[in-house]
């Protein structure tokens, strides 16, 4: 039953300043002004939406530097608006769980294959189901990794992602192409609280349910054939993306905390406008215990893709018959877009060590910065944008652009433009399945439902909101990706 | 009194929020709000209606202030089914106060074989939390990360 919802619809001032960029001025209690990367279509589908006040918010943070960012798949989250970006000084600002989300670490990775999708055509049926057999979706399934011991879960938390590689899930060259090598070395998993441990024991390797997926792809397009070949990438071949995040472990973790901080931060003489935004200063006891704990969910997200990759990796070698050397899986990249970082940026014509917070963001680290490994260095960082498991997906390489104005940080998907009720709703009496099917998608998923809340009318059009993303010059277009199979939980 | 699954609903209802879940709830009273909203969330996540009452858990809470207690049995609920996995088709809430609850809760634990999962809730926000006395009663809006 859908009922009507009234939230508080705050009209907020906005300016334009150029083609891409809107601005919210200071007001009340904003440190800092507002600053929404969109295109007039885009701003004209939000003109209304709350996630406007929440970038206005999030400019409340204490420490907060530059702008409060929102980038142009923004969307009404819960704290943070869905794409909101924060840096605060990282002696003085504060961190906010709420700035962050549940889903710590919830992310994205591409994995490159020497297979041509033409070949695949006849085996993608059976493809879909094994992945769908071998890819445990969550509460209650058996995964491919026995429940950990709490020794063996501690371990993993405090090595991320070379805990599976170690495991023959993957190859060490995969970490090379994961963000901070699939580990943040801040972990530490005392910090992360019994419920938490127990909630992510037994979901090593799983891929939850929601917008995570694990999808079989083809390059559909390629816009800058150097910088895919030097990728590994041609248009036409196989690719394999899996979106997934910390599970249960991350959410306790992001709980925890918001009760914790609900309680300090008065003590700090700290007071936000929404309950969610609740945040300490970052070098307090509760601010470096909250840090060194999403570090350690950080890690488990890393080491649950790494693993999910592993095992895709054996199901199409047990489906094709064919071993690591023609199959050549190699992980393209794999991008955070729920996180805080510690990193070093220019503010006001200064370098300055901020912590920034990106809820629906991914970090976009331009050519020449020394995070990125040695054969990513003179591209720049890939950045992988999934889109609505209809239509296409897009690789994109982090420019100079970003490095000045976004704290280095780019969009990280399609925003959704439906509630879950109405996009179920559009989908009401139609064989979602066969309508997916018909656009050339195969779909294994456990719940339909499930399935009409992720249809693509429920998103804005990824291309739109990449192409807001180039303009601005927050990152480039690398090459297309079409979804053949889509697996959800 | 009882809250069961299958007693006639629905409990709470769905509004609309663009990227998270919504719920709205209203009862007579404060106990039985905390029952519809504990099985409404519940609902949203397994088929209740193939979870049997077969063993009962005590539950008690303590919390800052009401909305809190409100957040904390929810988050609680889902913490029972996602790390049990126990999922209850009946709740009970024998007393609660500003502050501090004391419920029991009953159903069994998780069988991929009989019970249907759906949408997993990643957590209980504080976004919007109201939990409000009416001229009817209660009412109360939570909105859920999912």
């Amino acid at each position: 039953m859908v009922g009507t919802h009234h939230p508080r619809r705050l009209t907020v001032e906005l300016q334009r300043i150029n083609d891409y960029v809107w601005e919210i001025p200071r007001q009340g209690g904003m440190r800092v002004p507002g600053r929404i990367y969109a295109s007039e279509k885009l701003m004209a589908e939000l003109r209304d939406d709350p996630a406007l006040e929440q970038v206005a918010n999030v400019a409340h943070l204490p420490g907060i530097v530059g702008h409060a960012l929102a980038m142009p798949d923004i969307h009404w989250g819960y704290g943070f608006p869905i794409g909101g970006v924060a840096a605060v000084d990282a002696e003085e600002g504060a961190i906010s769980p709420g700035g962050i989300g549940f889903d710590i670490n919830c992310g994205v990775r591409l994995l490159r294959t020497a297979l041509v999708a033409d070949d695949l055509r006849v085996h993608l049926d059976r493809i879909a189901d094994a992945l769908y057999q071998a890819i445990p979706a969550g509460v209650g399934s058996e995964g491919a990794i026995p429940k950990l011991t709490r020794a063996e879960e501690k371990q993993m938390l405090a090595r991320g992602a070379a805990w599976a590689v170690a495991r023959e899930f993957g190859r060490t060259s995969d970490l090379e192409a994961t963000e901070e090598g699939g580990c943040l070395r801040a972990a530490d998993p005392d910090a992360v609280s019994d419920t938490a441990l127990e909630r992510g024991r037994s979901q090593v390797g799983t891929l939850g349910s929601g917008n995570h997926f694990l999808e079989v792809q083809r390059v559909d397009e390629v816009y800058d054939a150097r910088a895919a070949a030097a990728l590994g990438l041609a248009a036409g071949q196989v690719t394999v993306m899996i979106h997934s995040g910390s599970r249960g472990l991350g959410y306790q973790v992001c709980d925890d905390a918001l009760r914790t901080m609900g309680r300090a931060m008065a003590r700090y003489g700290f007071s936000m406008p929404d309950r969610q935004l609740a945040c300490v200063p970052l070098g307090s006891p509760e601010g470096r215990e909250y840090f060194a704990a999403m570090a350690a969910a950080a890690n488990f997200a890393w080491t649950n893709r790494q693993v999910m990759s592993g095992l895709a990796e054996r199901v199409f070698a047990t489906a094709l018959g064919l071993g690591p050397a023609a199959l050549r899986f190699g992980l393209v990249y794999d991008v955070c877009h729920n996180i805080a970082k510690l990193e070093e940026h220019a503010v006001d014509g200064r370098r300055r060590r901020v912590c920034v917070h990106r809820k629906g963001a991914t970090r976009a680290f331009g050519p020449g910065h020394p995070a990125l490994a040695a054969h990513l260095r003179p591209l720049g960082q890939p950045v992988i944008i999934p889109g609505d498991m209809g239509r296409y997906s897009f690789l994109l390489l982090g420019t100079a652009g970003a490095m000045a104005e976004t704290f280095g940080t780019t969009c990280h998907g399609a925003g959704r433009v439906m509630s879950r009720a109405q996009a179920k709703k559009a989908g009401r009496g139609l064989d979602l399945v066969a309508e997916l099917a018909r656009r050339g998608v195969i779909v294994r998923a456990q719940s339909l439902g499930g399935v009409a809340e992720e249809m693509p009318w429920a998103y804005k059009d990824v291309a739109d909101v990449v192409e807001v993303v180039e303009r601005a010059g927050l990152a480039r277009r690398v090459a297309k990706l079409k979804p053949l199979v889509v697996v959800k939980g | 009194m009882v809250t069961r699954a299958r007693d006639p609903g629905p409990f709470v209802r769905e509004i609309e929020h663009t990227a998270d879940l919504g719920l709205e709830v209203e009862a007579p009273s404060l106990p039985l709000l905390f029952e519809r909203a504990g099985l409404g969330m519940l609902a949203l996540m397994i088929d209740l209606a193939a979870v049997e009452p077969r063993e009962r858990v005590a539950i008690a809470l303590a919390a800052d202030d009401r909305e809190a207690l409100l957040h904390d049995w929810l988050q609680h609920l889902l913490v029972r089914l996602q790390a049990g996995p126990f999922a209850m088709s009946e709740l009970a809430v024998e007393e609660v106060s500003e502050r501090a609850l004391r419920a029991w809760g009953a159903g069994e634990r998780v069988d991929r074989a009989r019970h249907r999962l759906y949408t997993e809730v990643k957590g209980v926000t504080y976004h919007q939390l109201a939990l409000r006395e009416t001229a009817g009663g209660w009412w109360a809006r939570i909105i859920l990360d999912v």
